[in-house]
């Protein structure tokens, strides 16, 4: 089990560590965020957005979108120079090698995440600030689940010719029901209601976080190997 | 197959308060049977081809995905139709029409996949993987929006039992008969298909070593 971790750990901080150098996920997901805070506000213009019905969506499309450029990233780092094939002749379990992308790409998407909200919160100007902790709560929570089937899927579309085209045809419709799930919470949250009122869609989203992760742990070979 | 199938649906039904557009129901159910059948033939032989690697399964789960994908968009198609005159609107995001829907683009994706992949052991071992996560995606989804949406009575228009003419039943029935047929054998013909395409290939193959 410690060499489990210790695979996994060294494989996050191998991607952390280059993308503190280069800073190839970090900047444009981040900048692609922030455009499309930027659209949505001109979309909605002057109005404010409302926090029940309008922010949450609003919120969770940015991120959803975001998300799948720093997952991108994360597989064109291993398909240049064939590391991918290196990571995988190395004789460690392949589902070390799943949750240390995976760690690391929640890691990223996160930070990016902690950036957008608060340019957000006031480019549309939605009050996030009194209901910080559940929303980041939620945040982590739908963010892992997405990071699973991302990496999962990321994985699989870098093997193909349209790999930057069909890893979000791929991944949107299994990660509905995680949306769904964070989308309903968030809405509860930003609406001034406790967080016992969105207990149901934490634990939903704490349940698909668990099958996604048996997903990956047990297919993630399968995707990658030749 | 489809003589009868028409024969059906225009003689035996009486009228009832929806009218003609109810009609659609002796189609719609079935395709809808067919399709979570051919998606059950996805998952199972996506299971056999992670397990075995023979790509007997995977034609298997070639076809399923293909000809449940067809009957899916019947289903997508013929279901709105009847929507707009009994509830009076061509969509609602309720549990089993996004289900419905996910369904339909997660298999749409499978296909993709499929075709811009290159064809090798590694390609299909993906699209076993997308098949088998998809699959299980159905009753996840199902669960997230009927949790949080609210539920439409609909659960009771499907109800066989609870059909008030026995001529409707025996509608239902015969054309579900006809449908599941039509789609076993379309299966199995898209089966045979992959099957004699993989011997014309190897055939090429040899002859033009031969020739070499």
């Amino acid at each position: 089990m410690t060499s489990f971790w210790n695979t996994a750990f060294a494989v996050a901080a191998k991607d952390l560590r280059l993308e503190g150098r280069s800073r190839e996920a970090l900047v444009p997901t981040g900048f692609f965020a922030l455009l499309l805070t930027v659209l949505f506000g001109f979309a909605f213009q002057s109005e404010p957005v409302d926090p029940r019905t309008q922010a949450p969506g609003l919120l969770w499309a940015a991120f959803s979108f975001a998300g799948v450029i720093a997952l991108q990233r994360s597989f064109a780092l291993e398909r240049d120079g064939n590391c991918l094939r290196a990571l995988l002749l190395a004789p460690v379990d392949r589902g070390a090698l799943f949750v240390g992308k995976a760690l690391a790409n929640f890691l990223l998407i996160g930070l990016v995440e902690a950036v957008v909200l608060p340019i957000f919160s006031v480019l549309l100007r939605v009050p996030v600030a009194p209901c910080l902790g559940p929303l980041a709560l939620i945040i982590c929570l739908a963010t892992l689940g997405f990071v699973e089937v991302g990496t999962l899927f990321s994985g699989m579309a870098s093997g193909t010719r349209l790999r930057d085209v069909l890893l979000p045809l791929v991944l949107y419709p299994v990660w509905v029901p995680i949306l769904v799930a964070a989308v309903e919470s968030t809405g509860l949250v930003l609406s001034g209601r406790p967080l016992s009122e969105a207990r149901e869609g934490l634990i939903l989203l704490a349940v698909f976080d668990a099958i996604f992760l048996g997903l990956g742990l047990l297919f993630f070979e399968h995707v990658v190997e030749e | 197959m489809l003589l009868g199938l028409a024969l059906a649906y225009l003689y035996v039904p009486s009228e009832r308060t929806m009218g003609d557009v109810q009609r659609i129901f002796y189609f719609h159910v079935p395709f809808a049977m067919s399709a979570f059948l051919a998606f059950g033939v996805v998952l199972i032989s996506s299971l056999g081809y992670l397990s075995t690697r023979d790509r007997a399964w995977d034609r298997w789960a070639q076809a399923g995905a293909e000809v449940g994908f067809l009957c899916c968009t019947i289903v997508l198609l013929t279901g709105p139709v009847w929507a707009r005159s009994a509830w009076g609107v061509w969509w609602t995001w309720d549990a089993r029409l996004s289900t419905t829907l996910l369904l339909w683009l997660i298999y749409a994706a499978y296909l993709m996949l499929r075709s811009y992949g290159d064809g090798g052991d590694r390609t299909l071992r993906q699209a076993a993987v997308l098949g088998i996560a998809g699959a299980l995606n159905v009753p996840i989804v199902y669960y997230s929006v009927a949790w949080f949406r609210t539920q439409h009575p609909q659960a009771t228009f499907f109800t066989r039992e609870g059909l008030p003419v026995p001529e409707m039943a025996i509608a239902l029935r015969f054309c579900l008969a006809v449908v599941i047929l039509l789609v076993v054998d379309l299966i199995w013909k898209r089966v045979w298909l992959a099957h004699l395409e993989e011997r014309r290939d190897r055939l090429r193959l040899e002859l033009e070593e031969a020739r070499a």
